[in-house]
């Protein structure tokens, strides 16, 4: 079984992170549709919002710190 | 002439044995009922009881300290699962228990030549079981045919004798409810605690004790799931117009009519449009609402806005009111009831808390209104009222049982005064043809507010005179970014409350399981946090064991229990029904059983590894040094790892007095580990090698 990128715990499957990791994955989706609404910005500009806000959840700061990482 | 003397008419002497929940209770019912208020204390191993005359009858009163008697297995073995139990003294199951021997025995002491026995416990699930426990183990079961049952929820004089006068039979409906409780939560706490500590026994040994039951397992997952909301939650944006206006020489605020806005260019063009421009006033409308008195305090109620005026824990709250309840200066505590039912005279408790001068101007003008029903809310409790003061004046009371009676009086008085009117006003002001709002509220009859000061919520905001087509001075726009928030995470009021929401556990155990949560590690903090191991509990039993911490089953439980304690059910059958419905459970949990260890040990060995990990072993070089205690002396130690293997029997030396923190880092002298202990603020390293040549320079 292949182990998330950030935390080492077993990965989901088609997915390169763990379960709590995906969900937070999949919650920085989600969100993406409402700030792209309200402030136009890009999906590079809106991950770097987030990591800097204190109101984001710990496994969303350390996925949106991934992607930046990655990309 | 000389009368005929129907002997089976007359009521001879009788000696009565009392039995109380508490020793101060117990006092308290002494000099209530003795016709001249001077017991005689008497002492029998170290254990106060009463003798008191009343009618004639001569009462021995002897106190409990809680429950003297706990479930126990029967036979042998430390395995699961387990069904065959039985109840014994807790003494011989529980060292910290052992002093409730010599109640036991003081009881059994003064249980000779009693005509009647009485069962004056809290009128609770807990009183009646743990009076009934007494009666039936210490005493006999023979004693049960001659036991009566007191009921009362002060103990103030006139209320205790007013019971003794209205004893009734045992309440054998709530003393099976109770038994029930106690024997279904064993049966669930002994079985899954044993295959959750006997899962991880073979990959960690007997360092670990863990524990889980009907009620922890589903509260622990409420903070799971909460904790995973917190970590997996993004902000969204969103904006606000605000809008400043000087009318007088005074500012006052306007709300944009739209609350939130969800684009950045919309809200800057508005405010781009009013800026510097004049506002005039469209309409104005006004409606008066009335603020209905709150309810009088049930429990949760008390700990609730104990947390919310003076931010003291439930748990503190609690404790309180007992002592409150045990000086007679309010009623029993452990209540669900937001009633007081017509039994209560609301008339001389007013006037005995007239007497007292903090509460004298109060008291007069509800006296005066001539109003004596009090608001209540929906929830009931068939055996207590809600919580309200007695009337007795209290003595050197401080702190923060000072500010809980405060409260409680307060509230009682309040629920009987009047409503508050409240005068809404609501301004329409037209901005570029934008519609804002200017809002007041002024208290035109405070009525139940002035009594309930300084605790009141509710605050006033007074408009100026404004009329229609006015103009305003609009002196300032301003639009500001907002990002919505997490949830937030329980605290120890709001757990509590949402397991009451939940319909998990009674009033009398939710505090006791969030303790066991903390006490075991599962959670920590104030505003509450799930640790790694009760992450790691929670997660794996979601995979492999679900029923556990499932809220319905718990709540299916609960109801079975309501359905005991009303009578609806037969709780001899219903523990049955259970034990064949933890059967399955506790089978499945068996076949998964090496995985769920594996699963929660990986979790021990790695914060074990973050805590106690020194540095590696000097002398072997492969192992590694830890920190260690004596299971027999407690006494920390660092020992190498390899000691297990007897491959290395490499030890050090401890200052137990400190709190050590591993630093990571090797002796430069030595090679034996760094430590770091805190003196007051100040760090200070040390090598923990007592040889280490360094010291001996």
């Amino acid at each position: 079984m292949d182990r998330c990128r950030i935390c080492d715990n077993n990965a989901t499957s088609n997915s390169v992170y763990c379960e709590n990791h995906q969900m937070a994955y999949i919650k920085i989706e989600e969100a993406y549709k409402h700030w792209r609404h309200g402030l136009e910005l890009s999906w590079m500009e809106y991950l770097k919002k987030i990591c800097k806000l204190s109101a984001t959840g710990k496994w969303c700061r350390e996925v949106a710190h991934d992607i930046l990482k990655n990309n | 002439m000389i009368g005929y003397i129907n002997r089976s008419v007359i009521e001879l002497p009788k000696q009565i044995l009392v039995i109380t929940e508490k020793p101060s209770s117990a006092k308290r019912l002494a000099n209530a009922l003795d016709e001249e208020n001077n017991p005689q204390h008497k002492h029998q191993k170290n254990v106060t009881y009463y003798i008191s005359r009343y009618n004639g009858d001569t009462l021995f009163i002897v106190s409990a300290i809680g429950h003297l008697y706990s479930i126990s297995q029967k036979g042998r073995g430390w395995n699961y699962p387990v069904f065959e139990y039985e109840w014994v003294p807790s003494y011989t199951k529980n060292k910290k228990k052992s002093n409730t021997k010599a109640y036991i025995e003081t009881i059994k002491f003064l249980s000779k030549n009693i005509h009647t026995y009485v069962s004056a416990c809290d009128y609770d699930l807990e009183g009646s079981l743990i009076a009934f426990n007494i009666l039936r183990h210490a005493i006999g079961a023979d004693c049960l045919k001659n036991s009566k049952r007191m009921l009362y929820s002060t103990l103030t004089k006139e209320e205790l004798r007013e019971s003794w006068s209205n004893m009734n039979e045992l309440d054998f409906t709530v003393i099976n409810a109770g038994r029930a409780r106690h024997e279904i939560d064993w049966l669930y706490g002994i079985n899954l605690s044993r295959a959750l500590t006997i899962s991880v026994r073979s990959k960690i040994g007997n360092r670990k004790t863990l524990s889980i039951g009907r009620v922890q397992g589903p509260t622990l997952n409420f903070i799971r799931e909460r904790e995973m909301e917190i970590q997996s939650f993004v902000p969204i944006p969103y904006w606000k117009i605000y809008a400043e206006s000087d009318i007088d020489g005074k500012i006052y605020n306007l709300e944009y009519e739209e609350s939130t806005l969800d684009r950045e260019i919309v809200t800057r063009e508005i405010a781009k449009k009013c800026r510097g421009k004049t506002g005039q006033v469209t309409s104005i409308s006004r409606k008066s609402e009335n603020k209905q008195p709150p309810y009088p305090f049930n429990l949760s109620d008390l700990q609730k806005e104990a947390h919310r005026v003076f931010k003291i824990s439930p748990k503190e709250t609690l404790k309180i009111a007992e002592k409150l309840y045990l000086s007679a200066y309010i009623s029993y505590p452990r209540t669900d009831s937001q009633k007081i039912p017509s039994s209560i005279d609301i008339i001389a408790i007013l006037n005995k808390l007239k007497e007292n001068k903090e509460y004298s101007t109060k008291v007069s003008k509800i006296l005066e209104s001539n109003n004596f029903t009090p608001r209540e809310g929906n929830k009931d409790d068939p055996a207590h009222p809600a919580i309200h003061p007695t009337g007795e004046k209290p003595e050197r009371i401080k702190g923060n049982y000072n500010k809980i009676y405060d409260l409680i009086v307060k509230r009682f008085l309040s629920c009987l005064s009047g409503s508050a009117k409240i005068s809404k006003t609501f301004v329409k002001v037209d901005i570029e043809g934008f519609t804002f709002y200017l809002k007041g509220s002024q208290a035109i009859e405070r009525g139940w507010m002035n009594i309930y000061e300084p605790y009141v919520r509710e605050k006033e905001l007074l408009l100026p005179e404004l009329e229609k087509n006015m103009d305003i001075t609009i002196t300032k726009i301003k639009t500001r970014r907002h990002y919505t928030n997490p949830p937030q995470r329980f605290n120890p009021s709001s757990i509590l409350r949402y397991m009451e929401n939940q319909n998990i556990g009674t009033k009398a155990t939710r505090t006791n399981i969030l303790d066991t949560l903390y006490s075991r590690n599962y959670i920590k903090g104030n505003s509450i946090r799930i640790t790694k191991l009760g992450f790691s509990i929670i997660k794996t039993l979601s995979i492999f064991c679900n029923e556990i911490i499932s809220v319905e089953m718990t709540r299916e439980l609960e109801e079975k229990l309501e359905k005991i304690q009303s009578g609806k059910l037969n709780w001899e059958k219903a523990i049955h029904e259970i034990k064949k419905e933890l059967k399955p459970i506790l089978l499945s949990f068996k076949s998964n059983e090496e995985k769920i260890g594996s699963e929660i040990a990986k979790t021990i060995l790695n914060i074990d590894r973050e805590e106690n990990y020194l540095g590696p072993c000097p002398k072997c070089k492969d192992g590694e040094i830890f920190i260690r205690s004596n299971p027999k002396t407690g006494k920390i130690f660092a020992g190498c790892s390899n000691y297990v293997d007897q491959k290395c029997d490499q030890s050090y030396g401890l200052p137990q007095e400190k709190k050590i923190h591993p630093t990571g880092k090797s002796c430069a002298a030595c090679g034996a580990p760094l430590i770091k202990m805190y003196f007051g603020n100040k760090p200070w390293r040390l090598c923990i090698n007592s040889e280490c040549p360094n010291k001996k320079e």
